[in-house]
Order: C-alpha cells, then sequence, then structure tokens
C-alpha cells in the first residue's frame, strides 16, 4: 500500500525536478532572472514535458556527495592526462599503434547508469562506446592505441573505475550489491556496504 | 595582471588542445583512431577556453551562457561519436590491422552461432530481420 503512495509520490517529485530544471535552462538562456522568465520557464517546461514525453528516468533515490565529489575530482583529472595523452600522441612522430575493441560486462542493470558510464567513458579521451548490448548490460568499447595486454587490463580498470564510482554516487541497491559481490570476488573491501540489499531475514523488522 | 596571465595560458591551452585535435585528425589512420582525436582534446580545449572568457567578464549573464555550451557540448559529443563508430564498426569501414583485439567481433560471431543453431533446430528455416 505505502509502496504504491510512496512510487507515485516519488515520480510527481522527479516531475517536479525535471521541470525545475528546464525552468532553470530557460533563465539562463535568457541572461535575465525576473518574475516574467520564471513563469514562461515554469510554463513551458510543463508543456514540453507534456508534449514531448519520454518514457521517465528510473532514479534510485539516493545521492552520495562524498563519492560525487570523488567521482567529479578523479574525472577532472583523468579528463586532463588523458587529452594531453591523446594531443601528444597526434603530433608525435610514431603517431599511433593499433586499438582494441574490449567487452565490458558492467554490473548496473539501470539504463540510467549504462548511460552515464558510457557518455563519461567518451569524455574521457581514449576510449569510445561503440556499442551497447541492453538487456546483458555489456557495452563494447574502442580503446585508442592499446596492443599490449598490460593497455587492455588498464582500460578495463580505469573503465570498472568509472562504473564504481558513479553506482557508489547514485547507484541503487540492486546495484551496490552486484558491484559488491564483484569487489569481494576479487578481494576488494566493498563500498558502502550498509546501503545494498538485505539479506531476507531483516527486511521483515525495517 | 594575473587574471590576465591566467587567461592566456587558459587560451593558449585551449587552442593547442584544438590544434591537436585538429591534426590527429589528419594523421591518424582510420576511422575509429580519427573520432578519439576529433572528439575528445576538444572538450577540454572549449572549457579552458571558457574558462578564459569567464575570468575576463565575470557576469552571471555569460557564464551562465557558457556553463550551457560546456554542458550541451559534453551531453552530446559522446553520443555523436558513439553514433558514427556504431556506424562505422556496422558497416564494416574499419582496418583490421589496426584492431590488436576485437572482442565485439567474437560476441558477434558467438550471437550468429547460436541464431543459426537455433535456425537449424527448427524445422522451417525463417530468415531473421537483422
Amino acid at each position: 500500500m505505502t509502496t504504491k503512495r510512496s512510487k507515485a509520490r516519488r515520480s510527481i517529485l522527479q516531475q517536479a525536478l525535471l521541470v525545475l530544471v528546464l525552468c532553470a535552462l530557460w533563465i539562463m538562456l535568457w541572461d535575465q532572472f525576473t518574475v516574467l522568465n520564471i513563469v514562461t520557464g515554469l510554463v513551458l517546461g510543463i508543456l514540453v514535458t507534456r508534449w514531448f514525453y519520454l518514457p521517465p528516468v528510473e532514479l534510485s533515490g539516493r545521492f552520495n556527495p562524498f563519492y560525487a565529489v570523488q567521482f567529479i575530482l578523479w574525472f577532472t583529472a583523468s579528463m586532463i592526462i588523458a587529452s594531453v595523452h591523446v594531443s601528444w600522441s597526434a603530433v608525435r612522430r610514431r603517431g599511433v599503434r593499433a586499438g582494441s575493441v574490449i567487452e565490458l560486462d558492467l554490473h548496473t542493470r539501470s539504463d540510467l547508469l549504462i548511460t552515464a558510464v558510457s557518455v563519461v567513458l567518451g569524455l574521457i579521451p581514449g576510449s569510445i562506446c561503440i556499442e551497447v548490448d541492453r538487456p546483458h548490460s555489456v557495452i563494447y568499447v574502442h580503446v585508442l592505441d592499446c596492443s599490449t595486454e598490460e593497455a587492455i587490463e588498464k582500460a578495463r580498470e580505469q573503465i570498472y573505475r568509472i562504473e564504481h564510482l558513479l553506482i557508489a554516487t547514485f547507484g541503487s541497491a540492486h546495484d551496490l550489491t552486484a558491484l559488491n559481490e564483484w569487489r569481494v570476488e576479487n578481494g576488494r573491501k566493498p563500498v558502502l556496504a550498509q546501503r545494498t540489499i538485505r539479506p531476507a531475514g531483516k527486511e521483515a523488522d525495517r | 595582471m594575473i587574471a590576465d596571465i591566467v587567461t592566456l595560458v587558459f587560451i593558449c591551452a585551449g587552442a593547442a588542445l584544438s590544434l591537436a585535435a585538429a591534426i590527429g585528425l589528419v594523421r591518424f589512420p582510420d576511422l575509429m583512431s580519427r573520432l578519439h582525436a576529433a572528439s575528445k582534446p576538444q572538450i577540454l580545449g572549449l572549457i579552458l577556453m571558457m574558462f578564459a572568457i569567464a575570468i575576463q567578464i565575470p557576469h552571471w549573464g555569460p557564464i551562465t551562457t557558457m556553463f550551457l555550451v560546456v554542458t550541451f557540448q559534453m551531453m552530446t559529443t559522446p553520443v555523436g561519436t558513439h553514433m558514427v563508430g556504431r556506424a562505422g564498426y556496422r558497416t564494416k569501414r574499419l582496418r583490421r590491422s589496426m584492431l590488436y583485439r576485437d572482442e565485439l567481433a567474437d560476441a558477434v560471431a558467438r550471437a550468429e552461432a547460436r541464431d543459426s543453431a537455433q535456425r537449424t533446430a527448427r524445422t522451417v528455416p525463417k530468415d531473421s530481420q537483422t
């Protein structure tokens, strides 16, 4: 009962958030913070979300600012390093060696996270997502100048790092559980263990 | 004075990155590598230039507009490169010699093997859409 109502409330909240973001976009486009702009922005936001209806994005409902900051710092640093690297390989004498297409079996099952991981790895120079297998959440990534086994492993590690940080930032409990199972299997520490799905027995007393 | 120097550094770095992107576009040998050169260093270059402008014109108007420019660039470029790369791969516009390993080809081969096995299992063979 309550889950249904809270779900409905959450979807209204999400819609409101979307309209607010569109309104902010409108104000930024006009460069003026006036009442007229806010009102027209809200009206247009509502109209646009009604007219161009898209299937709603499923947000997980959690957000971890600590990991968000960590992600942004890591992303900025790796973007700068990789940009310089790609630029250097464009101008240096020997150019680039062969690249590789690698397969990455992501732990998440959410469309939003698959998209986020693909976009982020598309922004970091040296990797582009060229194919997505949505039902199995497998992505295929082309990596520039990647002609040794070590380079492939490094690229794989980096892309799993993106996924790990993004799941820790806003992934659902399901995604966290899947990620932690993988991490424990590979002898690493689980992240945010208290946020994962609890064992069935403990569900009752919540 | 310091603001001017920082602006100068940012603009030069941004221009250098864009130039490197252009050079890479010409020098890289195949479609996939060129996609890397065409899309990536240029985004950082654009961000640096926007920072430089923001330092010179510290008003909300231009800053929010530049924020939008950068945001949309960051959202659309990966999608664009993805579509070109995907189309390039699917139409086989790639140089095999420029691929050290291709795990997508393995996956395609596996899927085709599975499809043909299913087709032979059925008594009436039917051509699939793809």
